[in-house]
């Protein structure tokens, strides 16, 4: 379907040359290749005009990652402490970099698996990700990137990341002391609560409430629901294996 | 402008249409992972990931810790990596970050989609938590189980909320179908 829409123009032309990089072009090599091979030039003075806004119109689109920047090719200015989501096993690769989570793996599958990072070479597409590997690169960012031949971080020339610097999840520490300060125990039912806020508050996990289930048992057990951020204390009987 | 044609041209990739997905190699698998709380969503299968709560695409059975997930072709082959002791063996992908192990069972309690057994099935080991379903792709989907060495029960709210599964579930039992009123209702699991 053609159109003089310049927004779809842009997007048809782009995809055109986009279909032709290779992950290691340095960006010279994709400015030159976009601006001298461009098969349908847009009429003269007005494209200037509508570049930026339909730029910040894509940007947009691009929905989710909002907090995301994408990446030059090769460029070393991205914010230190991200996560790094490469698109090939090279530190030339594009890339998105997110802010730093407790999860810098899942956080760049879910955009491969979005179809949210760029399909280079037929790596990937919408609905799974390549496995991936996390190291730590320059600036201490998080590089994520995709382990297709067996690839490690010592072969990139990176380090092991250091997990013990990616903070904890205070969601994965509440889930293990509920286990481990509760579920092990048999702290009495009416006593849970308490004890749940306790460790709630300790986490200043401020936001989350505590919810006592109508049920016979003397012993409280304590399950969390991240949707709601709810802690639910359900009462039961002991471990059957005491 | 040269800034704006690069920004473009980045754009323009993320915009390009997606390949079908390819198996590619698994990971080194040397290199720990961080664990988030909805990590266990992503599953390895393949040599690639798949978030279960979207899709298991072509995996028919998952073996999760609580924290990592391995998802296989067919629960023999999950039989395989497992071993007896229902320990995965030669994890691939993804592996499991500092994020303390949770207690784990020596067999598993494994959730099928379909009765007597058939289906997808889901296969978990780890005691003494909640496991909300929904986090792989599970919420009432439970037509028949088999409970390993460790007795569980099962809910059919978030978190062991809601009501709680009347039929047996004490350890070493195995039903082909749910009690009446239970079929495709089961919502979260609790290992003793």
């Amino acid at each position: 379907m053609s159109t003089d829409d310049p927004f779809e123009t842009l997007v048809r032309y782009l995809r055109d040359v986009a279909a032709s990089l290779e992950p290691t072009r340095s960006d010279d090599e994709v400015i030159e290749l976009a601006t001298a091979n461009e098969p349908h030039p847009v009429t003269a003075p007005r494209p200037r005009r509508w570049v930026a806004p339909v730029a910040a119109l894509v940007v947009l689109a691009l929905g989710s990652g909002a907090a995301a920047v994408f990446v030059a090719l090769g460029d070393d200015a991205r914010p230190e402490g991200g996560t790094v989501c490469r698109t090939a096993p090279s530190l030339s690769s594009s890339a998105r970099v997110l802010a730093v989570s407790t999860d810098p793996v899942g956080d760049c599958a879910a955009l491969w698996i979005a179809g949210e990072l760029p399909s280079i070479g037929g790596q990937n597409g919408r609905g799974s990700s390549p496995a991936l590997i996390a190291c730590i690169g320059a600036g201490r960012a998080v590089e994520v990137l995709p382990a297709t031949n067996g690839e490690s971080c010592a072969s990139l020339g990176l380090g092991v990341v250091d997990v013990a610097a990616v903070r904890n999840d205070p969601v994965v520490v509440l889930e293990e002391r509920l286990v481990n300060e509760i579920n092990t125990t048999c702290v009495p039912v009416e006593a849970a609560p308490d004890v749940v806020r306790a460790i709630l508050d300790e986490l200043a996990l401020d936001e989350w409430t505590v919810r006592l289930q109508p049920r016979d048992g003397e012993c409280g057990r304590a399950g969390l629901d991240s949707a709601t951020r709810t802690v639910f204390v359900v009462p039961g009987p002991p471990d059957p294996g005491g | 402008m040269k800034i704006i044609i690069t920004t473009l041209c980045f754009i323009a990739l993320a915009l390009s249409p997606a390949t079908p997905a390819g198996a590619v190699g698994d990971s080194g698998g040397q290199v720990p992972r961080p664990a988030g709380a909805e990590s266990a969503a992503f599953a390895s299968f393949n040599g690639t990931t798949i978030d279960l709560r979207v899709t298991w695409g072509t995996a028919t059975a998952c073996h999760t810790d609580g924290r990592t997930t391995q998802c296989y072709r067919s629960e023999r082959e999950m039989d395989t990596a497992l071993g007896v002791a229902g320990t995965p063996t030669g994890s691939a992908g993804l592996v499991r970050g500092p994020a303390a192990a949770l207690a784990a069972c020596s067999s598993s309690v494994r959730l099928y989609s379909g009765t007597s057994y058939t289906g997808s099935v889901l296969s978990f080991t780890t005691r003494f938590t909640f496991i909300n379903l929904s986090t792989y792709g599970y919420d009432n989907v439970t037509s028949s189980y088999k409970v390993g060495a460790c007795s569980s029960s099962f809910y059919d709210g978030v978190a062991g909320t809601g009501s709680v599964y009347p039929g047996n579930t004490s350890a070493n039992v195995q039903y082909p179908s749910m009690v009446t009123g239970w079929n495709d209702r089961v919502s979260s699991i609790y290992i003793y």
